[in-house]
């Protein structure tokens, strides 16, 4: 009789065990830009990103039309949605927020980048940023020249560089910073 | 070549040529309609030389969060807003004014349209009830004297869906002269720089 109620429990607490798992809630996927999710064996790169990255990843869309898969630097961040997509600070308090603040990053999944340079002198503002952003995208300089990306300056800042896209230091067409 | 002074406002009559050569240049003063939707200076190319087209010399950004697309809240004006943000902020939503701060480091202007919390209501909030005076160009000792309403109008004030609208509804009342990008990008002028370009001989710089 002991026999037969212990096989009873361990038989359900087998099928406990089972129902459990199959009904476990599944894990947030990151978003592409289309809102759908987005992983790396579905990644489709069309301009020369040599090695699709490792983890959850969102595809950005290039300048020419192409794609870019790069890893999901939303996770976590909150986002705000607007008319041409949804806008995420990925930048940090510690990079973003006071004296000590050289750039603020912010993402939107209409596949654009603004980088704002907050200190002078700019040129070194720029290369941190770009630094970061490296980090980030873990793309070489050439595909994140191939990428919507805009580097200004606020007015509040440099009045002098504001309302222009400086670009990164490394592609063709940026302004020289001082 | 000429170059453009590195100091606009103090240097601005005076651009060095390449071989260091001083040549004079007359300030240009225009007319502009600073009525909110007023159309900005035409007819002056830009220091580029690519004529305005639709108001302004700055860049409009065509995609990130200061795209006239973003910025409908303006109307026609969208993409003189559009300027306008991106001269202010760069387009990043959360951006923090590096030169509007209190004694304590704090900033006070906010968001795409760097809106100044402790001279304005944002989303409906009395932020300057949270400080005792509101900061200007000319009064910068400011202090937070509620610091929960203070934390709530930041977050407003970056949230660039609120950003937008408030901006919205002071260009509506103000026009474009509250903001110095604006005056930067030729949209506006101001009392103290009133000449929006200069020529030297046959050119014209903004």
């Amino acid at each position: 009789m002991i026999k037969w109620i212990l096989g009873s429990l361990i038989v359900l607490l087998l099928g406990i065990g089972a129902w459990l798992y199959v009904s476990r809630p599944e894990q947030a996927a990151p978003s592409g830009t289309d809102g759908t999710p987005s992983l790396p064996s579905s990644t489709t790169t069309t301009d020369g990103h040599s090695t699709a990255p490792a983890g959850p990843t969102i595809t950005l869309v290039t300048r020419t039309g192409g794609s870019i898969a790069v890893p999901d630097f939303t996770a976590g961040k909150t986002g705000y949605r607007l008319n041409t997509g949804t806008f995420y600070s990925i930048t940090n308090n510690q990079e973003t927020q006071g004296p000590a603040a050289q750039y603020d990053i912010t993402y939107g999944t209409d596949s654009s980048i603004a980088i704002a340079l907050v200190k002078e002198p700019l040129s070194e503002a720029r290369l941190a940023a770009e630094t970061r952003l490296r980090d980030l995208l873990q793309l070489s300089d050439e595909e994140m020249c191939q990428l919507q990306v805009t580097v200004g300056v606020p007015y509040s800042t440099a009045q002098l560089f504001a309302g222009k896209n400086l670009g990164l230091s490394f592609c063709p067409g940026a302004t020289e910073l001082p | 070549v000429l170059y453009k002074p590195a100091n606009f406002t103090e240097a601005w009559y005076e651009l060095i040529t390449a071989d260091e050569s001083a040549v004079k240049c007359i300030p240009l003063k225009a007319s502009l309609d600073q009525s909110p939707g007023g159309t900005a200076v035409t007819g002056i190319s830009s220091e580029d030389g690519q004529p305005i087209v639709e108001g302004g010399t700055c860049s409009v950004p065509s995609s990130g969060a200061c795209a006239p697309a973003n910025l409908t809240a303006f109307g026609d004006a969208a993409s003189q807003a559009g300027q306008v943000c991106f001269g202010e902020s760069s387009g990043v939503a959360g951006a923090e004014s590096g030169t509007d701060r209190m004694p304590d480091g704090r900033a006070v202007s906010y968001g795409l349209f760097q809106i100044n919390i402790s001279a304005n209501r944002v989303n409906g909030l009395n932020c300057p009830s949270a400080f005792d005076k509101a900061y200007t160009s000319k009064v910068h000792d400011v202090h937070v004297t509620n610091e929960a309403l203070f934390s709530q109008c930041k977050e407003a004030a970056k949230n660039p869906a609120i950003n937008i609208a408030d901006a919205a509804a002071l260009y509506q009342r103000y026009g474009w002269r509250i903001w110095g990008a604006a005056h930067r990008c030729g949209l506006a002028l101001s009392d103290t720089f009133p000449y929006i370009a200069y020529s030297c001989n046959t050119t014209t710089y903004l």
